[in-house]
């Protein structure tokens, strides 16, 4: 497991699920420390639900601030295609574009795409992408020495405190990952 | 837009709509030449589908959030829209995502005209919207047949030209045997006509139905309006398209008048709904039958009294009295549930997918091929999420 952590594709994606929660948690300037170095991605469509969300989540308006993060147009016949076959396969409630569109963009730059949301990672899983959730991520942290595991912990409780679903609890995160593989 | 011609099939584009617009010599650049060509496609069928939706160029722009120019733009092939636009677009005229990147099927004749700006009615946007509901259909069969979890029946088809109202109802008997009815009521149109290898949506957009037959997979939908008897027959109709086929539109040729064309789909449809034997059996050795015992027909046969009006006539057991004074008088709904026990009789309503497809949908789901969401999208209103087994998410790796 560990090899293959070694050698997971440095391109990364991010769906609006992670960004919001680490917005809400008040968080996201700490995942934009972690990331530097990273080439880190999401996508237009992405952004659009964080600025619907940021109409009663003020803070989401930052994300798309920075540098940090590149932003996908998806805007080639090639890549729209591609997003309408994902959105045949994910739903088309506008949670689910953002998905699609992030798979979409995995699908066709070879990319790890980071989503909270199972029901999503299971299927994008059958088609053979490279797909994780936070928990994956944070641990990724830890192992590069970016982030502690009590800390990597208290981001863990920090995110379920604004209604993220993750599989354990920060008091949990090391077992858990230990378990899984990813420490 | 996606039409009839005089001979009936058709890859369906008025001379009007198949103009072919140049590319702006500033988009000659080898990826734009390739890409320009499909987007070409694009905006044409962004075009056909604004028309279905009743909108302009300007009123379609206010919607999506992009100005009139845009639109021109896009229809033209000469603009790209990126994904978020896509979504807007697609939302303002009510269409999926991939509507406007696929390509139109063949489209059997159907009973409502084309809608062009030229003939811009509300017949013709009720049929464009009709269209749209097809594709899109035909769109979700041939996804989940491409996953493998639904195998497309045979389609079943007349080994003889049909030309005449009488080989008209001698097809629908031989529909009746091919599929081990007799002369027995069909339970589940749905059922049935997905046994003759044609899937049948029930859908809320207005109209009656159109049917498409793409290589090997044949769909039709049937619209919710109406009462069901119409339903049904509505149903029957699009069956006798498929089934009649291009024999019925090479036979009957250019000179074919669409309600001659009509007529004949509509005996068919007639004959497989109530045979005209189970007619005269009913009336046994009375000179005609009595307006009860056909009201139990109409019942146990789910047929609209006045396609049970016309059968009787055509059966030779009704007389032209009665047929003119049963005519004017509906039964009630209690005389007709009175004629069936109180039974409830759930079609075309209850029931709005296919049950091959619906299992197909299923095992998409556990799978893993398709999310919760998207299963219950494909269900079309027969399920919701909370009727989904909840176990499916257990054991995801982080």
């Amino acid at each position: 497991m560990t090899e293959q952590l070694a050698v997971a594709n440095p391109v990364w994606v991010l769906d609006a699920m992670c960004l919001i929660h680490f917005g809400r948690a008040e968080r996201l300037d700490v995942l934009r420390d972690l990331l530097v170095g990273k080439e880190c991605w999401t996508t237009q469509v992405v952004l659009e639900e964080l600025h619907q969300g940021a109409v009663t989540h003020p803070e989401l308006t930052d994300v798309d601030t920075g540098d940090w993060l590149k932003v996908a147009q998806l805007d080639t016949l090639e890549e729209i295609r591609l997003f309408a076959l994902w959105v045949s396969r994910i739903g088309s409630g506008e949670r689910d574009r953002g998905e699609a569109s992030v798979f979409a963009f995995a699908e066709l730059r070879s990319a790890t795409a980071i989503t909270d949301d199972q029901e999503a990672v299971r299927v994008a899983r059958t088609y053979g992408l490279d797909v994780h959730g936070s928990i994956w991520l944070l641990a990724g942290f830890c192992r590069d020495g970016k982030v502690t595991e009590p800390a990597a912990g208290n981001l863990v409780d920090a995110l379920r405190a604004t209604g993220l679903r993750l599989p354990c609890t920060g008091a949990e995160f090391s077992s858990y990952a230990r378990q899984h593989g990813l420490l | 837009m996606l039409a009839n011609n005089a001979t009936g099939l058709t890859v369906g584009r008025s001379a009007h709509e198949a103009v072919w617009l140049p590319l702006p010599s500033a988009m000659c650049d080898y990826r734009t030449m390739s890409d320009g060509v499909e987007w070409t496609d694009v905006g044409e069928r962004m075009r056909e589908g604004r028309l279905a939706a009743g909108l302009t160029q300007e009123e379609l722009g206010a919607k999506a959030g992009l100005d009139r120019t845009m639109i021109a733009k896009i229809e033209s092939g000469n603009r790209r829209i990126d994904a978020m636009e896509l979504i807007r677009l697609s939302s303002a005229l009510q269409v999926p995502v991939d509507f406007l990147l696929r390509s139109s099927p063949l489209v059997l004749p159907r009973r409502a005209s084309v809608v062009t700006e030229d003939t811009d009615t509300e017949v013709a946007r009720e049929s464009g919207r009709l269209d749209v509901a097809l594709v899109a259909w035909l769109h979700e069969v041939q996804q989940l047949v491409e996953l493998g979890v639904l195998q497309p029946m045979p389609l079943l088809k007349a080994v003889e030209p049909v030309d005449s109202q009488t080989a008209a109802r001698e097809l629908a008997l031989w529909v009746r045997e091919q599929l081990g009815l007799g002369r027995k009521a069909i339970d589940s149109l749905v059922e049935l006509c997905e046994r003759a290898g044609q899937y049948v949506l029930v859908t809320d957009v207005p109209g009656e139905g159109a049917s498409v037959v793409d290589s090997d997979v044949a769909v039709a939908v049937v619209s919710l309006q109406g009462d069901p008897g119409r339903r049904r027959a509505t149903a029957a109709h699009e069956l006798g398209h498929l089934v009649i086929g291009d024999e019925y539109s090479s036979d009957l040729g250019v000179h074919a008048s669409r309600a001659a064309r009509e007529a004949l789909l509509d005996a068919f449809a007639a004959e497989l709904l109530l045979p005209s034997q189970v007619l005269t059996e009913e009336r046994g050795t009375s000179e005609a039958i009595s307006r009860d015992q056909l009201i139990g027909l109409a019942a146990r046969y789910r047929t609209s009294w006045s396609l049970a009006i016309r059968q009787a006539a055509h059966a030779g057991v009704l007389g032209g009295q009665a047929r003119r004074d049963w005519g004017g008088s509906t039964p009630t709904r209690s005389e007709f549930m009175e004629a069936v026990g109180w039974a409830p009789q759930p079609d075309l309503e209850a029931i709005r997918v296919p049950p091959r497809y619906a299992h197909a949908v299923m095992e998409a789901w556990r799978r893993g091929a398709l999310t919760a969401t998207r299963a219950v999208e494909l269900m079309h209103g027969q399920i919701s999420a909370a009727d989904l087994p909840t176990d499916a998410e257990a054991d995801v790796e982080p």
